[in-house]
């Protein structure tokens, strides 16, 4: 399903994530920081550009998807993807300039979908991954933008 | 005046502050004084788009985080050099109480808010940086406030201004007007509904001007229409 956002622009073809339950919410909340600290070590564990900051990449990484997570999480309280986009666009634009690219930040969404599929009870990481999805694919659609 | 009249001054200025020079800064804002541009047109059409485009240079790398800041103080410094211009010509029965919320440290564009207010003949009451709810609304209570307005810079602190309404409902004053501002509500004009605030303006004169519209019936709070109440998305 094709979706419309922000300025009439296509942005990406996955279907538009529901409502997210308080209680989704509340259980996404308590485990923020757990699955922040996952995110990290299996990003650290991988190829993706995660390593380059020496001493400091898990300070680093505790930094940026402690941005990322809070973003999704008001993102999801106010069902408002426009806002998510935005932030998608700043990163994609400043990140590159300290080091993190566009690339980097997809492989951090996998991964980050991949730990609150385990991390969450199967309803709250259904619900909470329907968001993380649609910022996977428009990560996608927006490094596709830039190489052509 | 339009628009226009202003780029060359703009373009000046945001010159002035990418050689991080007050001097130069200053030279432009005299400029527009000896030119008969009011403060008004200084904050709305030199000031406040110079502050953006600080920000767009940040995001390009082409400022560092030090040269914004120093950007930003100069801008902060001289509005309080213009304070005194801001004088009102007449006094208004309404009061605002107005800051950042917290932890939320962007200053610059609240206080140009509450210097308009002040002018618009409001007794304002500028708290600043930073201003834990507690205290915020205490603040509110004790000024017998008619209109609180919040500062939200970043979308993490947007929930603290769905929270500060929440509590405005829990200490029974939920039929205080609020207005919210910030780059999140200037991104997105319709964003104060889903927050439960009454308006957001994109600038401080737009703000002047929907708060005097929504109170011109004095104590007639029924014709205010907040936003949706946030306990309905949480």
């Amino acid at each position: 399903m094709r979706r419309r956002c922000n300025q009439g622009r296509i942005l990406v073809n996955t279907p538009e994530p529901g409502r997210v339950s308080p209680e989704t919410l509340a259980v996404f909340g308590a485990q923020r920081t757990a699955i922040i600290r996952a995110v990290i070590a299996r990003a650290m564990e991988g190829d993706d550009g995660a390593n380059q900051y020496g001493s400091q990449t898990e300070q680093f990484l505790t930094v940026g998807l402690d941005f990322t997570t809070q973003a999704l999480e008001v993102t999801m309280q106010l069902h408002n993807l426009e806002m998510l986009d935005i932030q998608l666009r700043w990163a994609n634009e400043r990140l590159p300039h300290d080091g993190v690219q566009p690339d980097h930040l997809l492989k951090r969404y996998e991964i980050l979908a991949q730990v609150v599929e385990t991390a969450l009870p199967a309803p709250h990481a259904q619900a909470v991954n329907q968001f993380v999805q649609w910022m996977i694919a428009r990560q996608r659609e927006l490094i596709q933008a830039k190489n052509t | 005046m339009t628009n226009d009249i202003f780029t060359p001054f703009q373009a000046v200025y945001l010159d002035a502050l990418k050689q991080g020079s007050g001097r130069a800064a200053d030279k432009v804002v005299q400029a527009c004084l000896d030119d008969k541009v009011t403060v008004n047109d200084i904050y709305l059409h030199v000031f406040q788009p110079t502050g953006y485009a600080v920000g767009q240079l940040w995001q390009r790398n082409e400022f560092s985080v030090a040269q914004e800041h120093l950007a930003t103080a100069i801008i902060e410094r001289q509005m309080g050099d213009l304070h005194s211009l801001f004088r009102p010509l007449h006094e208004k029965p309404k009061t605002l109480v107005i800051g950042c919320v917290d932890k939320d440290l962007h200053r610059v564009g609240v206080r140009m808010v509450a210097d308009f207010f002040e002018q618009d003949g409001w007794t304002v009451h500028y708290l600043g940086a930073n201003v834990p709810t507690q205290t915020f609304i205490a603040m509110a209570k004790e000024m017998n406030a008619d209109l609180v307005g919040l500062a939200a810079q970043l979308i993490y602190h947007l929930p603290t201004v769905a929270d500060f309404v929440r509590e405005l409902d829990r200490r029974g004053l939920g039929g205080l007007p609020v207005m919210a501002g910030g780059l999140p509500f200037v991104q997105q004009p319709e964003l104060y509904k889903s927050l439960g605030v009454h308006f957001s303006g994109a600038d401080a004169q737009t703000a002047v001007d929907l708060a005097n519209q929504l109170l011109s019936s004095t104590g007639d709070e029924a014709t205010l229409q907040p936003g949706a109440h946030p306990s309905e998305y949480t």
